[in-house]
């Protein structure tokens, strides 16, 4: 432990496998697959199938303690938030920051009515106080009573990944004393008819790094981790439930939206993270990969992933089972690579059938029970983004 | 830096320094916030950033309402995706990299007002880690009809006349922990709750440069002296007014007019600080 190790003392989590972070892990260790065909929001193209959180409006809004006509995505975020800060003291709010993150902000709400709006309709109009996307960083800050600095990253689907890296220089920093960092986001009608203007989304449950893979799964959720200074947690006695010891973002420059063919974004975004935590490839026991199910991610990220390692370590992709769930993926698979360190497990890559054509690895297809002492958990998201995080046992 | 005060499209500088084949392509507000941030780093004399700090309250509106349309007017069918690409918050920083081939740290904060203090900080962070690095930290935001037809409905008890007009802009400046050829540095980046700013605000105070929202008149507890100026009287109203208010501030201190200016921003019961100084 040095002065600048950054510690992770509280998390909170919800996916399509359900509220809370046991059922987060009662699903993974059943190999439970939570993605279906819309049955909670009634989304369009039923054909499809979704990583829905299985709760309706109102349900989440009486678990949340907050009104149903709340945007999604708001609702989403107090349930993880108040998990992760659950058992977390507040000593001093205004050195206590949240660094939040999504995509969809309130279009949940707003592209429902934004159509009318266009043509003059004005109907609903106050629900525009809702749409951006930082907006429900403030309603959780005033849940919470947290009084420092509040910020959304939205970077795509690294987004949550980027609010982890950054909660944790500015811990090294000594600029704040305590960090909530995660990220929300709700399933939209704007979403899954863009994703599916880019041919991205595979109409049966997906197939993350599979041969015949055909797409991604739209799925919804949020996570929060509470983050400390290591040794102000001890001082404070909170044992740590992981460490972040390394977190890189790089820029790929090369498509808005595909991966360079030979993953050099992700490349580099995965070796500047071990850098940082100072480890050599051979100490990473897991990669909890991004791993969309597209033709361009997987490709590219398994072929990074072969050139930094030659021989990965066992790496899986847990979007077959919670969706992508786009700014908030990052920081919920983050919980479940805490949870894989607290548990000694590699959660099964499921459907996959056969390696992607000229690549030799394949990712790990049952639940396997093993030591595990370093994560790597991946995020790329559109505009080149890339970000890797190292977390490891405390 | 680098920052246009008019709304007038056709005044936003670097616009000829955007690729011609990516300038094609890009809706015009995507060009304005392009070609500003490519002309901050000209005079600059960089060609690569080393990272990318940038900040948006509503990203790119204009692509984000293309789609809704096209939703509405093609719903079932399968539509064209490049409205949907652009509509993401984080356009503007990855067409910088795509620009520039910048592979470095690539953050966008979104965060109404504050979205520039996150994008600031960020930046600061970064020379904490890497003290020999130059980057480009800045925020835009786009106007589009809608807004107006928003606030008209919401606010109907003011007329335009009494409402501050709604516009768009735009401001970048080009870091570094090392001085360059402008002797302006950036002391504080702040947010948090309003009550606490007041205790933030200290030291030299020549000038207060004031965002949207605040009421006409000086800071109440500005020293006698300090100057104060309403940056929306110059720029309009959007969530990128601290980025021009930071441009304007490094201008006024250039010109020798001032040596120390505290830009501050407020939003409903939170506040924004930057501290900007002669070194």
């Amino acid at each position: 432990m040095t002065l600048s190790t950054v510690a992770i003392t509280g998390m909170g989590a919800v996916s399509a496998l359900g509220p809370g972070v046991m059922a987060q892990l009662e699903g993974l260790r059943n190999g439970r697959s939570g993605i279906t065909r819309s049955t909670v929001l009634g989304l369009p193209f039923p054909e499809l199938h979704f990583g829905e959180v299985p709760l309706t409006q109102e349900q989440l809004a009486r678990s949340s303690g907050v009104a149903a006509d709340r945007s999604r995505t708001v609702l989403l975020g107090l349930l993880a938030a108040r998990e992760a800060m659950e058992h977390v003291p507040l000593d001093r709010p205004e050195r206590c920051a949240l660094l939040s993150a999504s995509t969809v902000g309130g279009m949940d709400r707003t592209a429902q009515v934004a159509a009318a709006w266009s043509k003059g309709h004005m109907q609903e109009a106050a629900l525009a106080m809702g749409h951006p996307v930082g907006d429900h960083a403030l309603h959780l800050a005033r849940a919470l009573g947290i009084g420092g600095h509040v910020s959304t990253l939205s970077t795509a689907c690294s987004s949550s990944a980027n609010a982890i890296l950054l909660g944790a220089s500015m811990l090294r920093a000594g600029m704040v004393d305590m960090v909530l960092a995660g990220g929300t986001d709700a399933l939209s009608t704007f979403t899954v008819h863009g994703f599916r203007s880019l041919s991205a989304m595979d109409p049966e449950p997906c197939r993350p790094f599979s041969e015949d893979r055909n797409g991604m799964n739209l799925g919804e959720g949020a996570a929060y981790l509470v983050m400390e200074r290591e040794v102000d947690a001890r001082t404070s006695g909170r044992t740590p439930l992981a460490l972040v010891l390394g977190a890189a973002n790089a820029n790929d420059a090369h498509h808005q939206t595909a991966t360079s063919p030979d993953g050099a974004g992700p490349y580099r975004a995965m070796s500047l993270a071990l850098e940082q935590a100072g480890l050599a490839k051979e100490q990473v026991d897991m990669i909890n990969a991004h791993g969309t199910g597209t033709g361009n991610n997987d490709l590219t990220e398994q072929l990074a992933m072969e050139r930094l390692f030659g021989i990965p370590p066992p790496f899986v992709s847990t979007k077959a089972v919670t969706g992508h769930t786009l700014a908030a993926a990052g920081a919920l698979e983050a919980v479940f690579s805490v949870l894989s360190i607290q548990h000694g497990f590699v959660p099964a890559n499921l459907r996959w059938s056969n390696p992607i054509s000229g690549l030799n690895a394949a990712p790990c297809t049952e639940i396997l029970r093993i030591t595990i002492d370093h994560v790597l958990s991946t995020s790329f998201g559109f505009g080149g983004n890339d970000t890797a995080l190292v977390l490891s046992k405390a | 830096m680098s920052s246009p005060i008019a709304s007038d499209r056709l005044q936003f500088p670097g616009v000829d320094l955007i690729p011609k084949g990516m300038s094609r392509r890009l809706t015009a507000p995507l060009r304005s916030s392009l070609g500003c941030a490519l002309a901050a780093l000209d005079q600059a004399e960089i060609t690569v950033p080393d990272g990318i700090h940038y900040g948006t309250g509503l990203g790119c509106l204009t692509d984000t309402e293309a789609f809704i349309r096209e939703i509405d007017t093609n719903e079932g069918g399968l539509l064209s995706p490049t409205s949907f690409m652009r509509s993401t918050h984080n356009t503007v920083a990855g067409l910088l990299a795509l620009a520039l081939k910048a592979t470095g740290p690539n953050l966008t904060y979104s965060q109404g007002l504050f979205s520039l203090h996150g994008a600031l900080l960020s930046a600061r962070l970064h020379f904490l880690e890497d003290q020999q690095a130059r980057v480009l930290a800045g925020a835009s935001d786009e106007y589009i009809p809608l807004l107006d037809d928003l606030a008209n409905t919401l606010l109907p008890s003011l007329t335009k006349v009494v409402r501050p007009e709604l516009r768009e802009g735009a401001g970048f400046v080009v870091l570094g922990s090392v001085q360059g050829v402008i002797p302006v540095r950036i002391t504080e980046v702040w947010t948090g709750s309003a009550d606490l700013a007041p205790r933030v605000m200290h030291g030299p105070m020549d000038l207060v440069i004031l965002g949207p929202h605040w009421p006409k008149g000086p800071l109440p507890h500005s020293p006698a002296g300090c100057r104060t100026i309403h940056q929306q009287e110059l720029s309009g109203v959007h969530q990128s007014v601290p980025a021009q208010s930071l441009v304007h501030a490094v201008d006024l201190i250039r010109s020798g007019e001032v040596s120390s200016v505290w830009i501050s921003d407020r939003e409903q019961d939170r506040a924004g600080l930057i501290h900007v100084e002669r070194c």
